[in-house]
């Protein structure tokens, strides 16, 4: 908390730095987020969930792989695979029916898992780096996803007019649940709910099952986990593969959304990784990888991230947004920091004393 | 006698702890003095102090009678103090002579006097009787050459006051004598010497006056002569220790590990480390594998746990072939391992203790349902072997493993191991850095175990504890077992030659007799039988 309030004054700061004149408005807008919408707050609510559901799918990526101690950068890669297939499905599988949706989410949850799968084979059998093959594979998933459109794909998911690809339509599309009652006007969708059950979900796997206390044993000392008799192979790769399969997730839920006045998502051709992924970093990170904790973390990414376009309206360059993340990410490992070290002077003495009674 | 060193009430803190609570120490110039302790009883942390490594709070040292500010180990060194540490410095890439005169090269016009030097350390060698090769690159050399590159070190610095931190540990019985003598010289040529131990054997046989420490304060300085080893004892743990623990009767029961012919490879130095080796442990047995560290008991330990594949040959636990099993079955089916290295592979250090001790059970019932976890049932085992084995800890069942003292943390593997009721234990460097206290209460549980008709597998460096509870020796020397024994029928003397290669034994003949063969056969198919 502390850190999240430094990194917010030292970004007035720097905005007060960067334009004095207007400082003031960019201030406001800053702190005000969602509640920049001229026309009503709760729109700008709506918006900031519905920004913040793919960064909960990218955000439990990240942390459910670190749980196992595997650094998945490359949920990027596993985020434009599941936004494709799902994007495939969500056009040409009409059908269907009303299954069209759910079935699209899967199939990209699935690619996302299938691509997680390979850094984490790379790694348990080769002694590959994830972070490697991750990068890797976020190249490898964009150029392949590209080159798909580009040719044999193109005629049909493609507009060759804005070359970004075309719009899912009707029953392809994550219903508004009854959020679009709640929050009239903006993108929020069912998909905000899938992501708080997937995280509830994630955090059962993790602290209350076997298969969760395996995950975390290789996470905390491989060595250990293996004379224990825990096939860390295996957990590495499913660590890798579930890891992929949020990511995967939240990329169909992105391009499944029906967004703001039902316009839809698309997917511009662009050789630019998609950031979503990247964004999932500082999230783990600032919920220290506890699913529960990524939800607030992603909203609070997406509050700031909506801050953003207030901002840029009154001129301030759009950088100014992943300036104050990267210093709320410093401030929140120095604390951790700062913490632990708290902790140990309070041990060492508990174990003095304990010692004291001791002997 | 003059006092070459005194340090007088000398008193350091850290956070939360006193490591050395106002301690006066003196040092007679020509004489051995030990110092004796427990670990963590601040034998380590006087010495830093000495040599500049730590800065004392309160209290001042004489050298030679100066009041001296020694703030660094170099001045440390000005002041002819020099150290051999337990783990050597030295850089192994280089020769024993560039490293006895690095930092200190004498050198005309920029070139290293190379010819000068070398005979000047020949001659050095010889006065003090340490034999060494000079241009032999130390990665090369044995630990006892390492050693004795380290004093000569110490003697080209013109070092007087020289200290010796448990420098026993790593070497053969012959090396301990040949350094005990060593020590005895340079006394006698005037140097003074500090020996840090808990060893009370080598402080009878050399030393002059010894100081015992304990937990930070001085129990209390004698002259050796004067005292016993049991008054030493007394002094360093605070009460009464058991040095002979009574045994029971051997009573061999059925097998229960049989190794035959195994190789295995290193991963690292893809070398042969264990070559066609082959020993068997009954039910009610202990057997020791004894020899110098490095001589592929760590790779054996690994092989028969799991943790590496060997490279051919079979392992069979109770008459089944266990050799492509994985690690879990092994653990599920009667074989118990304490492994060499607590915290690489004991324990998660950053998980709780009852995590710890539940680490090989919670995927078995009762402590899960379904894939759940019954975390119930684990804390009341947590609870139920802290109380049994006498873990202590700050906040119990849910104290973290890495902020226990080392001894407890084996006492917390030891308790996991033994609660498995396992038929085989796998006991690997189980007193390595412990105290003497907590070694007696180690010894007691393997010889419990012993008792109850388990066979137990000891590999272990320290001849003290290979005597002091196996009932057969094995000997291994560079991956292969030279030396198959009962405990009584050997002396350390006789063991040592075989640690170091000089004597071997023909290789025996391990096999199962015929009627083992049939259960073998039963036990795992057919394609035993012509074999």
């Amino acid at each position: 908390m502390i850190a999240i309030l430094l990194g917010i004054i030292v970004g007035l700061i720097i905005i007060v730095i960067s334009n004095p004149s207007r400082a003031h408005i960019g201030a406001m807008r800053l702190l005000r987020g969602p509640f920049n919408n001229p026309i009503n707050g709760w729109i700008g609510i709506g918006q900031i969930l519905y920004r913040a559901t793919p960064l909960v799918f990218t955000g439990l990526a990240v942390a459910f792989a670190f749980k196992a101690g595997v650094f998945n950068i490359g949920a990027s890669g596993q985020y434009t695979m599941g936004l494709f297939v799902a994007l495939i499905v969500g056009v040409m599988g009409t059908n269907l029916g009303r299954f069209q949706w759910p079935v699209a989410i899967l199939a990209g949850g699935l690619a996302g898992a299938f691509w997680g799968m390979f850094p984490g084979i790379f790694q348990a059998f080769f002694k590959v780096n994830v972070v490697i093959t991750g990068i890797m594979f976020n190249y490898i998933g964009l150029f392949l996803v590209n080159g798909l459109l580009g040719n044999p794909l193109r005629k049909y998911l493609v507009d060759s007019a804005t070359n970004r690809t075309i719009k899912v339509k009707g029953l392809a599309r994550t219903p508004f649940f009854f959020l679009d009652k709640i929050f009239p006007r903006s993108g929020v969708d069912f998909g905000i709910i899938l992501a708080i059950i997937v995280a509830i979900i994630a955090y059962y796997i993790i602290n209350k099952t076997v298969f969760g206390r395996e995950i975390k044993s290789v996470g905390m000392n491989r060595d250990a986990a293996r004379y224990a008799g825990v096939n860390e192979k295996k957990m590495i790769i499913a660590s890798m593969s579930i890891s992929g399969l949020f990511a995967g997730i939240g990329g169909a839920l992105f391009i499944l959304a029906p967004s703001v006045y039902n316009l839809g998502n698309n997917y511009s051709l662009e050789n630019v990784i998609l950031n979503a992924g990247f964004d999932g970093i500082p999230i783990a990170l600032l919920a220290n990888s506890n699913p529960i904790g990524v939800i607030f973390s992603a909203i609070f990414v997406s509050y700031i991230k909506v801050s953003d376009v207030a901002l840029q309206s009154v001129g301030y360059a759009s950088e100014m947004v992943n300036i104050i993340i990267s210093i709320i990410l410093y401030f929140s490992a120095f604390s951790l920091i700062i913490g632990q070290f708290i902790l140990k002077l309070v041990k060492r003495k508990n174990k003095a004393n304990a010692e004291e009674v001791i002997l | 006698m003059e006092n070459v060193v005194k340090m007088k009430n000398i008193t350091k803190r850290f956070p939360g702890i006193v490591a050395n609570d106002n301690i006066t120490f003196e040092l007679k110039k020509g004489e051995i003095h030990a110092l004796l302790g427990e670990n963590g009883a601040g034998k380590s942390t006087l010495m830093s102090i000495l040599f500049g490594m730590y800065k004392h709070n309160e209290g001042e040292i004489f050298i030679n009678g100066e009041l001296v500010d020694i703030n660094s180990p170099n001045d440390a060194n000005d002041l002819g103090i020099g150290m051999v540490h337990q783990h050597f410095k030295l850089v192994e890439v280089f020769s024993v002579l560039d490293n006895i005169i690095l930092g200190v090269e004498k050198t005309k016009n920029g070139f290293i006097k190379r010819k000068e030097i070398k005979a000047e350390i020949l001659k050095l060698a010889e006065q003090y009787e340490l034999y060494i090769e000079p241009d032999a690159i130390v990665e090369n050399i044995t630990v006892g050459m390492q050693q004795r590159t380290e004093i000569l070190k110490m003697l080209y610095r013109e070092n007087e006051i020289l200290i010796f931190d448990e420098p026993t540990a790593v070497l053969t019985p012959q090396e301990i004598t040949q350094l005990m003598q060593t020590m005895k010289n340079l006394a006698k040529e005037g140097k003074s010497i500090i020996f840090i131990t808990h060893k009370l054997d080598e402080i009878v046989s050399t030393c002059d006056r010894v100081t015992v420490l304990r937990r930070g304060k001085l129990m209390d300085t004698l002259e050796v002569k004067k005292t016993n080893k049991h008054e030493l004892t007394k002094l360093m743990v605070g009460r009464d220790v058991d040095f002979f623990i009574e045994k029971e009767e051997l009573t061999v029961g059925e097998n229960v590990l049989m190794v035959k012919d195994l190789t295995v490879i290193s991963p690292q130095s893809k070398k042969e480390v264990v070559k066609d080796l082959s020993l068997r442990v009954d039910k009610g047995e202990i057997v020791s594998v004894a020899g110098i560290d490095g001589n592929g008991q760590s790779e054996l330990a690994y092989a028969i746990s799991g943790l590496i594949k060997p490279h051919s040959g079979t392992i069979y636990l109770n008459y089944e072939d266990i050799t492509n099993k994985k690690i879990r079955y092994r653990n599920d089916h009667g074989m118990s391992h304490i492994p060499e290295d607590r915290h690489r592979f004991g324990l998660i250090l950053t998980d709780t203790l009852a995590n710890n001790l539940s680490l090989k059970k919670y995927h078995l019932k009762p402590f899960h349902q379904k894939g759940l976890i019954k975390n119930d049932k684990i804390q009341e085992l947590g609870n139920k072997l802290i109380e049994e084995f006498d873990v202590r800890s700050g906040e119990g069942v849910k104290t973290l493993a890495g902020s226990m003292s080392g001894g407890n943390q084996q006492k917390a593997i030891i308790a996991r191991e033994i609660d498995k009721d396992s038929d085989f234990l796998l006991a690997v460097q189980t007193v390595r850095g412990l105290d003497v206290g907590a070694i007696e209460f180690v010894h007691k549980r393997l010889l419990e175990q012993r008792s109850n008709g388990k066979g137990i597998l000891l590999i272990s460096l320290d001849l003290d504890e290979v005597f002091s509870i196996s009932d057969r020796i094995l000997v291994i020397y560079e991956g292969e077992i030279v030396k198959n024994v009962m405990t009584k029928d050997i002396t350390v003397e006789e063991l040592g030659y075989y640690m170091a290669g000089v004597k071997k034994d023909e290789k025996e003949e391990v096999d199962f007799t015929e009627e083992e063969l049939e259960k073998v056969i039963s036990l795992n198919g057919d394609r035993y039988e012509f074999e």
